[in-house]
């Protein structure tokens, strides 16, 4: 047990801090994988730690980042896996906003925990056959403690690069999330309207907190 | 007496593998879903014993919130941080003979390099193993269990299982716990001197200490979650794979590619069982 859990932090904590780097505005000109992370991470920590934030406030702002700097559209489909095609346009729509507003609701009031830990690029790697990099960066906390992993999947490097999926302490956002909804479609016999009414809950009590 | 206890206790762990096996088999009956995104969800979860796991765990969080939440919460809050990391390193340190046996039966000489001279360094310099020098100098902690050794040695997983009180876990993995604490030195001489309160009191402990860690890293992940057992199952199985990667793998971990135009790719990662 103790080796599992002693992870489960680094995941917690890297989700927010997490959250600070990915959240990063425009491209780097150079094309450069490492260069995008960076500075979205560094944009993150500067607009969305300022102090006396409002959380309305905070969330515009952590929204604006997300979708400049992540494709959420592409993210939502492979999360829903088979299930996408069970989506009428209608519900697709609502989904792309659901789950646009769930990530905005988990994520962003992390940044207000922000302690001053820095951000730093290790590494990048290519993976050419599915057109895309994975930047290995780390989180490191102010009193010199264990650093965080994280690793950000990047595609589209070269001209609008958008990240796909965030990994902490080798722990995939994506396929979490991937197994939680399809969890929730299977226990309500398959059908896709089932995720939309939980995810519609639980926008709805995140919200009242 | 001595040998009577030690029949005991591996009585006792027999007992425990074959109501395991039994489980396993008694679970291995349900039945495979038709429609074709449900069976790509099901063999994803790759849990056949999912309503019994609920049930445990179910168990374990009425137990955490009656017990070892509100325990683990004030041993954070009254034992102050120094004294609490001591704890944590001292008995990481313990842990070292185990990691050791792991690290060479998985032909780690590095790793077992590292894990002795931690042991030695912070057992002399961080005074019985209460400090980590050894981590300030770089020689980072890092756990090797049985589990990943099997793992290493090519065995599969298999099913989730979710242990009472122990947690999320698997056939593999709580096998590789049983071999751990039978090769563990302390508890072998505890058990052969009969101090039996001495393995009991470590586990108490070290629960207490992993507990206290998490409190607030597993109350937002709940909050977060729609469905807070898949989180935990999902969770376990990828720290997992990252610990038997030794997590600074040099090779990007091959996520499925989030692409729209290979749309086979959607279909993640064990979309070959379902055709």
């Amino acid at each position: 047990m103790s080796s599992i859990f002693r992870p489960f932090l680094f995941v917690c904590l890297t989700v927010f801090v997490g959250t600070l780097v990915m959240q990063g505005p425009l491209a780097a000109q150079n094309g450069d994988a490492g260069a995008f992370v960076k500075t979205l991470g560094d944009k993150a920590i500067q607009t969305l730690t300022v102090k006396d934030l409002s959380e309305a406030e905070r969330e515009e702002r952590f929204r604006a980042l997300l979708r400049d700097g992540f494709d959420v559209k592409r993210i939502g489909l492979f999360v829903l896996g088979r299930y996408s095609r069970k989506l009428s346009p209608a519900m697709a729509t609502e989904y792309n906003a659901l789950f646009e507003d769930l990530i905005v609701a988990t994520y962003s009031a992390r940044f207000g925990e922000y302690s001053g830990q820095s951000f730093v690029i290790k590494r990048v790697a290519e993976q050419p056959e599915q057109s895309a990099s994975i930047v290995m960066s780390e989180i490191r906390p102010l009193d010199g403690g264990p650093p965080i992993r994280v690793d950000w999947q990047v595609r589209g490097a070269a001209l609008d690069p958008k990240i796909v999926d965030v990994r902490v302490e080798g722990v995939s956002m994506s396929i979490t999330q991937r197994e939680e909804f399809s969890a929730v479609i299977k226990q309500n016999g398959g059908k896709v309207d089932s995720l939309l009414e939980a995810l519609r809950k639980k926008a709805a009590k995140l919200k009242s907190k | 007496m001595i040998s009577r206890t030690k029949k005991y206790l591996g009585d006792m762990k027999a007992g425990f593998a074959i109501a395991l096996i039994g489980l396993l088999m008694l679970g291995g009956c349900a039945g495979v879903p038709e429609d074709p995104a449900d069976r790509e969800a099901y063999y994803e979860a790759n849990d056949p014993i999912e309503p019994f796991n609920r049930a445990v765990f179910s168990f374990n969080r009425g137990l955490d919130a009656v017990f070892f939440k509100p325990i683990a919460a004030i041993y954070r809050d009254t034992v102050p941080d120094a004294l609490r990391d001591g704890i944590h390193n001292f008995l990481n340190n313990l842990k070292s003979p185990v990691i050791l046996a792991n690290n060479l039966l998985q032909g780690d000489l590095q790793g077992a390099k590292v894990t002795v001279s931690r042991f030695a360094t912070n057992t002399v310099a961080g005074f019985g193993g209460f400090g980590d020098p050894a981590g300030d100098l770089g020689a980072k902690y890092r756990g090797e269990d049985f589990g990943q050794t099997l793992a290493v040695w090519g065995l599969g997983e298999g099913p989730y299982l979710m242990l009472p009180i122990f947690g999320p876990s698997n056939p593999r993995d709580a096998s590789g716990m049983v071999v751990d604490s039978l090769i563990d030195p302390v508890t072998m001489w505890a058990d052969n001197t009969d101090r039996n309160a001495i393995p009991i009191g470590r586990i108490i402990v070290r629960g207490l200490d992993e507990r206290s860690r998490f409190i607030k890293t597993l109350d937002d992940l709940e909050k977060s979650s729609l469905d807070f057992y898949v989180t935990i199952r999902s969770l376990y199985r990828q720290l997992r794979a990252d610990a038997i990667r030794n997590g600074a793998s040099d090779d990007p971990i091959p996520t499925p590619s989030i692409s729209l135009e290979e749309d086979e790719s959607l279909l993640g990662p064990r979309a070959e069982l379902v055709k």
